[in-house]
C-alpha cells in the first residue's frame, strides 16, 4: 500500500523529528553534563554538553541522607499512583454523564465545573479547610483528596468520549444496558488513549508537586520528593549566604551548588521518564464503529 | 477493572487508619506547654533536649516548651497561613522572615508592653536602643534577641591576593584607594575580576540611611531630612568610580544581567568583595571561599538602625492561651544561660563537648544542631563554637554600644498611602537606574532622563510623604 | 394501537429517567469533592475587598472597598503589563496549538511505532526541567560574554549580541522556551485523540486517492477540531494570569528588558516585596479571575454559535 510519495514524506517526517528532537534534548543534555561536572569546572568554564572531567559530587551531596532521598520516593510514587488512579477514575466518572445531552441540568454542571478552574479563594481559606476542619495536614490524604477533580481534564475526556459513536453504545442500550455497564464495558475500553493521557498529566501534576508538602507536612518521611531536593538547595543557600553559623562546621567551598541543582533535576526526572513507555502502551489505535458492529 | 477497585479500596482503608493516628496526646497535668515555632531543620535529637530542658522550666517558670521547627524556606509561608487561620501557639521567631514589621502591623504578635512589666529582669536585660528599635507605630510587639545590630560594609580580599599584590587592609579607609590593587589584580590574573558588584548601596553606606530603595535621610544631623538618593552627588560619584572600573575591566562585563553569582565567588573569581561586618566574620569568609581573608574595617563607620535590628525576635501569638507564660519562658531565654544554651547546643557530652568554661566543640553526628543562638534568645549568652575568638560577644556588644544610632529608631515609613508611587519608582529603577548603579552606563544627560522618570513616577511625592511622616515621629517622640 | 404507543412513551419516559439517575449518580462524588475542595475555600475571594488583618480574620476584618485595586489601576505601568501579559500569552496559546497539532499529526503519521515512543520521551524531558534550573541553561546560551550563541555568532562573523539589553528578542525567545517545555505533553493530548479516531476514514479516503496531504487536511485534522477549540477556551481562562517562573526566572529580572517581558505576576511580585498586603494579591488574583471568565464566555458564545459541539458550556 505504501507508495513511493508515502515513502519521501516518511523520510522527512523522521528528519523533521530528529531535528526536533535534538534541539530540545540539547539543553537537558547540558544539564546532565553539568551536573556530572565539578562546582569549579563550571564557574572557570562555563556549561558544556560533554562534561570535561566526569565527577559524582553533586549527586553524592544530593544522596548524604539516602534515607530521606528514599523515604521521598516512596512517599511520591505511592502518592502519585494513587493519586492518579483515583483522579482518573473520579473524573471520567464525571464527564462521561456530561456527554450526555439527555441529562437534565448538563450544562449547570458544566459550567460548575468549569468555574473552579477561574476563580479560586487562595491558599489562606484552603489551609483553613485542610488543617482545621479536614485535620488532613500530615497525613498522605492531603496529597490525594485536595484536587482530585481538575477541570481542564474532565473537559479533554468529555470531548473524548464524545467523539465515540453513538450507534456503539444504542445497541447496548437495546439489549438493556444501563449507564454504568455502557461506561464500564463500552466507553471506557474505548477511550484508552485518553485515559492514558490524563493518568500521565496527573501523575506528572503530581509527581512535581512541593507546595503540599511545604504547606501541611511536618514529618520527614511524610514529605515527597520535590519538597525534600527543595530542601537540599535551600540549605546549600543557607550555607553559602554566610548567614549560617554552621558555616565554621563544613567546608563550604566544597557544596556543590549548581551543579547540585542540575543534579536534583536529574534525580526527579529520571524515574518519571522511566515509566512514561508505560502510558504509552495505551495510545493504541481505537476501535473502528465497523470492528464493534462486525 | 473490579480487582483494581477493591485493591484501590483496601488501600484506602489502610490508609485511613493509619492517617487518624497522628493525633498529639494532650498532657493530662496542669502544666501548660508552650508551642513555639521557630525557622529551621528538625532533629531528632530534639525530643530528648526538650525533656531536660522542661525540667528547668517546669521549675523556674512551671511552663513546659513544644519547640516546633519549621524549614527556613517554608516558614514564611507557614506563619502566615498559621497566623491567618488563627491557629493555636503561643511563640514564634518573627524578624528577617515571618517579617515583624508585617505581622506586627498586621496583627498577627501580641502587643508586650503590659506583659513586659511583670518581667522586669528581661526589659533590663536588653539595651533601649534594641527596645527603640523593636517598636512599631509606637508599640512593642516581640522581643529582640540580641545579637550584632551594628553594620557597616567592608571589602574582603583572600588574603593570599592582598599579599601578592602588598595590600595593606588596615590603611585603606575609602574605596577608591583599593584601584591600584585592583590594577595589579587585572594585570596579574586575567582569570579574575577585581570587584565583585554584588550592593551598590554600599559607596554611600557612610553617608546616608536608605529607608526605602532610593530615599532616605543624611547621616548624623539632628533633624533628619528625607532625600531623594539617586540624584544625591555623592551617589553620583559612587557610579561615575563604578563605571571608571567598569570600563577598565575591574568589574565583569555581564554585571547587568548576571543575577546571583556565588558560584563564580566560591570559586574565586572575585578579589573584592563587600559584605557587611561582624566580629569574627573573617572566619565565616574564610570557610566559604576556603581560604584565608582580610578585611577592611576601616571603610564606613558602624551605625544602627532600624532594619538591623527588626532582624530576630520572639513573639507571641495573640491567640496564645498563656501569655503570661509565654513571656516568662522569653526571660529565661535571655536571661537563664543553661536553659538558653541546652535549646541552642543541646546536651553536653550528647551533642557537644567543652572545650573551656564558654567555648565547645560539637560531637560529630550529633543528632542536635540547630547552631543558630540568635533564633532563640540573647546571643550574647551563647556558647562560643570552636574556632570563633573566644570573645567575639565582647567586641559584637562592644560594636554595638559605640556605634552612631540612627536617630529614626521605632520609625517605620507607612506605604498606604504611597503605595502606587513606590511600586512605580520600583518598576523605573531597575527598568532605567540598575545598569547606571552598577556602573554598567555611563551617568551623562541620559541619567537626567532617568530622574526625570523617577520624579514623574512620583519620587517628589514619596519623599514629601515620608518627611511629613518622619516629622510627625520625631515630634511625637 | 394509541395504548401501545402510550405505554411506549411512557416505558421510554421512566428508562430515560432511571438513566438519568444513573447518570446523577455518577457524577455525586465528584461533583461534591469540587464542592469541598473548591468551592468553600472561595469564601476567600472576599480578601479582595479587605483589609487583611490575622487578630480580625478572613470575614471580621474591615472592608476595604476597592483600594486593594487601585494600585494596579493607577500605575503607569498598567497598559504596559496588560499588553505584555494578554500579546505573550495570546502569543503562546497560538503557538503552542499550532506547534502541537503538528506534531501530533507528524507522529501519527509515521509508520513506526517505535520511533514515536522515542520520540515522545524525548519531547516531554523539559517537562521535568523547572524555570529555574532552565534559566541557568538559557543564561549559558545567551550569555553576552561566554554564551554557545554569541560563539556560533562569532564563528560566522557577525558581532556578538547582548541579548539581556535587547527588549525586542524576548519575545521570540520566551516564545522558544515556552513551546520548548510544553510541546512535549500538549502533543500527547492530540496524539492521544488521534489514535482513539475511527481509523477507517483515512483508509476511506485513501482508497479514494486521496493524497497524504489531502488525508490529513481533510480527514484528520477535522477530527481534531472540537479538541482543539475546546483546549483555545480553556487556555483562553488563563490568559490574563503569566507564568511567574518563566517570566521572572528567565529574564534573570533584568530591568532593561521589562518592556516586554513585565508581565502582571512579575509587577505583582515587585510591589508586594516593598509594599503590599495579602488584599492587594488577592484583589489582583480576583482581577486576573474575571478577566478571563468574561473572555471564555464570550469565546464560549461565539464558538458555540458556530457549531453547537464546540461549546464548553
Amino acid at each position: 500500500m505504501i507508495n513511493k510519495q508515502d515513502k519521501k514524506l516518511n523520510f522527512l517526517s523522521h528528519i523533521i523529528l530528529i531535528a526536533l528532537s535534538a534541539l530540545i534534548i540539547l539543553p537537558f543534555i547540558i544539564l546532565l553534563s553539568a551536573s556530572f561536572s565539578g562546582e569549579k569546572a563550571i564557574a572557570h568554564t562555563g556549561y558544556s554538553v560533554l562534561p570535561k572531567a566526569i565527577t559524582l559530587d553533586a549527586y553524592k551531596y544530593v544522596f548524604k541522607n539516602p534515607k530521606t532521598i528514599i523515604d521521598a520516593y516512596g512517599v511520591t510514587i505511592f502518592v502519585s499512583t494513587v493519586y492518579t488512579v483515583l483522579s482518573t477514575f473520579l473524573m471520567a466518572l464525571l464527564a462521561y454523564p456530561l456527554t450526555k445531552s439527555t441529562m437534565k441540568g448538563r450544562n449547570a454542571i458544566n459550567f460548575y465545573v468549569y468555574f473552579t478552574m477561574l476563580f479560586s479563594g487562595g491558599l489562606v481559606p484552603s489551609y483553613i479547610l485542610i488543617t482545621q476542619y479536614l485535620h488532613l495536614n500530615d497525613t498522605i490524604w492531603v496529597y490525594i483528596l485536595p484536587g482530585l477533580v481538575s477541570p481542564w481534564y474532565v473537559f479533554m475526556m468529555r470531548t473524548f468520549f464524545k467523539g465515540i459513536p453513538g450507534e456503539i453504545s444504542e445497541s447496548a442500550y437495546v439489549d438493556g444496558a444501563n449507564e454504568y455497564i455502557i461506561f464500564f464495558r463500552i466507553i471506557i475500553p474505548l477511550s484508552k488513549p485518553v485515559i492514558a493521557t490524563v493518568a500521565l498529566m496527573m501523575f506528572l501534576t503530581k509527581w512535581n508537586d512541593w507546595m503540599t508538602s511545604m504547606l501541611y507536612v511536618n514529618n520527614e518521611s511524610l514529605m515527597s520528593l520535590q519538597y525534600q531536593l527543595q530542601r537540599i538547595m535551600q540549605n546549600i543557600q543557607l550555607l553559602q549566604s554566610n548567614e549560617s553559623e554552621a558555616q565554621n562546621l563544613v567546608n563550604i567551598k566544597d557544596i556543590p551548588g549548581e551543579t547540585a541543582r542540575m543534579a536534583m533535576a536529574v534525580v526527579a526526572a529520571g524515574p518519571a521518564l522511566i515509566i512514561f513507555p508505560f502510558f504509552q502502551k495505551y495510545f493504541v489505535k481505537g476501535l473502528t464503529v465497523g470492528s464493534v458492529k462486525g | 477493572m473490579k480487582r483494581v477497585l477493591a485493591l484501590i479500596l483496601s488501600v484506602v482503608m489502610v490508609l485511613g487508619i493509619t492517617g487518624c493516628g497522628g493525633e498529639k496526646n494532650t498532657d493530662s497535668s496542669d502544666i501548660p506547654v508552650l508551642k513555639w515555632y521557630v525557622p529551621g531543620d528538625n532533629y531528632p535529637g530534639l525530643s530528648e533536649v526538650l525533656e531536660e530542658a522542661n525540667k528547668i522550666s517546669v521549675e523556674k517558670i512551671g511552663a513546659k516548651v513544644d519547640l516546633q521547627f519549621i524549614d527556613t524556606g517554608a516558614f514564611d509561608e507557614r506563619m502566615r497561613m498559621i497566623m491567618a487561620s488563627g491557629e493555636n501557639y503561643d511563640l514564634c521567631f518573627t524578624g528577617y522572615i515571618n517579617k515583624y514589621v508585617k505581622a506586627a502591623r498586621m496583627g498577627g504578635l501580641e502587643p508586650l508592653e503590659e506583659l513586659l512589666e511583670t518581667t522586669p529582669a528581661l526589659k533590663e536585660s536588653i539595651p533601649q536602643f534594641f527596645w527603640d528599635g523593636a517598636t512599631v507605630d509606637g508599640t512593642i510587639y516581640a522581643v529582640p534577641n540580641q545579637q550584632i545590630a551594628a553594620g557597616y560594609f567592608v571589602a574582603t580580599v583572600p588574603k593570599r591576593l592582598a599579599d601578592k599584590y602588598n595590600l595593606d587592609v588596615d590603611s585603606i579607609t575609602d574605596y577608591p584607594q583599593l584601584e591600584p590593587f585592583m590594577a595589579a589584580v587585572k594585570e596579574g590574573e586575567p582569570e579574575i575580576y577585581p570587584w565583585r558588584n554584588a550592593n551598590a548601596y554600599f559607596t554611600i553606606g557612610a553617608q546616608y540611611e536608605e529607608l526605602l530603595a532610593g530615599f532616605g535621610i543624611k547621616r548624623g544631623t539632628d533633624k533628619p531630612e528625607v532625600v531623594f538618593i539617586d540624584e544625591q552627588p555623592e551617589w553620583i560619584a559612587g557610579m561615575n568610580l563604578r563605571h571608571e572600573w567598569f570600563n577598565k575591566g575591574y568589574i565583569r562585563p555581564d554585571v547587568v544581567s548576571v543575577g546571583n553569582d556565588t558560584t563564580d565567588y566560591l570559586a574565586g573569581k572575585y578579589a573584592i568583595n563587600i559584605s557587611s561586618y561582624k566580629p569574627g566574620c573573617e572566619i565565616n569568609f574564610e570557610n566559604t571561599i576556603g581560604e584565608p581573608v582580610v578585611v577592611t574595617k576601616n571603610i564606613g563607620k558602624p551605625y544602627i538602625k532600624q532594619s538591623n535590628i527588626t532582624s530576630t525576635f520572639i513573639g507571641i501569638s495573640r491567640n496564645s492561651k498563656n501569655k503570661e507564660k509565654a513571656i516568662k519562658l522569653i526571660e529565661l531565654l535571655n536571661t537563664d544561660k543553661e536553659y538558653y544554651n541546652m535549646i541552642c547546643f543541646g546536651l553536653e557530652g550528647k551533642h557537644y563537648t567543652k572545650i573551656d568554661e564558654n567555648t565547645i566543640k560539637f560531637v560529630e553526628n550529633s543528632n542536635y544542631k540547630p547552631d543558630a543562638a540568635w533564633k532563640f534568645g540573647n546571643q550574647f549568652n551563647a556558647f562560643v563554637t570552636e574556632g570563633m575568638p573566644a570573645d567575639v560577644w565582647e567586641q559584637t556588644r562592644k560594636l554595638n554600644d559605640e556605634a552612631e544610632l540612627s536617630p529614626l529608631l521605632g520609625f517605620i515609613t507607612d506605604t498606604s498611602k504611597i503605595e502606587t508611587e513606590i511600586s512605580q519608582c520600583e518598576t523605573v529603577r531597575k527598568q532605567y537606574g540598575f545598569a547606571y548603579f552598577m556602573g554598567a552606563q555611563k551617568v551623562d544627560a541620559s541619567y537626567d532622563e532617568y530622574i526625570k522618570r523617577m520624579k514623574e513616577a512620583g519620587a517628589e511625592k514619596i519623599v514629601a510623604e515620608m518627611q511629613r511622616q518622619i516629622d510627625e515621629f520625631l515630634a511625637a517622640k | 394501537m394509541n395504548n401501545t404507543n402510550n405505554v411506549k412513551t411512557h416505558r421510554k419516559k421512566s428508562l430515560r429517567r432511571m438513566q438519568n439517575l444513573q447518570l446523577y449518580s455518577m457524577c455525586a462524588l465528584p461533583v461534591l469533592l469540587i464542592f469541598i475542595f473548591n468551592y468553600i475555600p472561595m469564601a476567600g475571594l472576599v480578601l479582595a475587598f479587605k483589609n487583611f488583618r490575622y487578630d480580625k480574620g478572613m470575614f471580621g476584618s474591615p472592608w476595604a472597598g476597592i483600594d486593594n485595586f487601585r494600585f494596579f489601576f493607577e500605575s503607569d505601568s498598567f497598559i504596559k503589563i496588560t499588553r505584555n501579559t494578554l500579546g505573550l500569552n495570546a502569543l503562546f496559546i497560538f503557538l503552542i496549538i499550532v506547534c502541537s497539532v503538528a506534531l501530533a499529526v507528524t507522529l501519527f503519521r509515521i509508520n513506526s511505532r517505535r520511533a514515536t515512543k522515542v520520540y515522545q520521551t524525548v519531547l516531554i524531558t523539559p517537562h521535568f526541567v523547572s524555570w529555574v534550573v532552565a534559566a541557568y541553561i538559557v543564561y549559558a546560551l545567551l550569555n553576552p560574554q561566554y554564551g554557545l550563541i554569541n560563539h556560533l555568532l562569532v564563528k560566522f562573523g557577525i558581532e556578538p549580541i547582548d541579548w539581556y539589553a535587547m527588549p525586542k528578542a524576548w519575545p521570540a525567545i520566551l516564545s522558544i522556551a515556552y513551546i520548548w517545555k510544553h510541546i512535549g505533553l500538549d502533543s500527547v493530548i492530540y496524539y492521544a485523540a488521534l489514535m482513539g479516531m475511527d481509523s477507517s476514514l483515512i483508509e476511506a479516503a485513501s482508497v479514494d486517492g486521496a493524497t497524504r496531504w489531502q488525508q490529513t487536511r481533510f480527514v484528520i485534522i477535522p477530527q481534531l477540531t472540537v479538541l482543539i477549540v475546546i483546549q483555545t477556551i480553556l487556555k483562553i481562562g488563563g490568559i490574563f494570569r503569566a507564568d511567574f517562573g518563566m517570566f521572572y526566572q528567565l529574564t534573570r529580572d533584568v530591568g532593561m528588558l521589562y518592556e516586554t517581558t513585565d508581565v502582571i505576576d512579575t509587577f505583582i511580585f515587585r510591589t508586594m516585596r516593598v509594599v503590599g498586603n495579602m488584599g492587594m494579591s488577592s484583589a489582583v488574583g480576583f482581577l486576573q479571575s474575571v478577566v478571563g471568565f468574561v473572555l471564555v464566555m464570550v469565546t464560549n458564545y461565539v464558538s458555540k454559535k458556530i457549531d453547537e459541539d464546540y461549546g464548553l458550556f
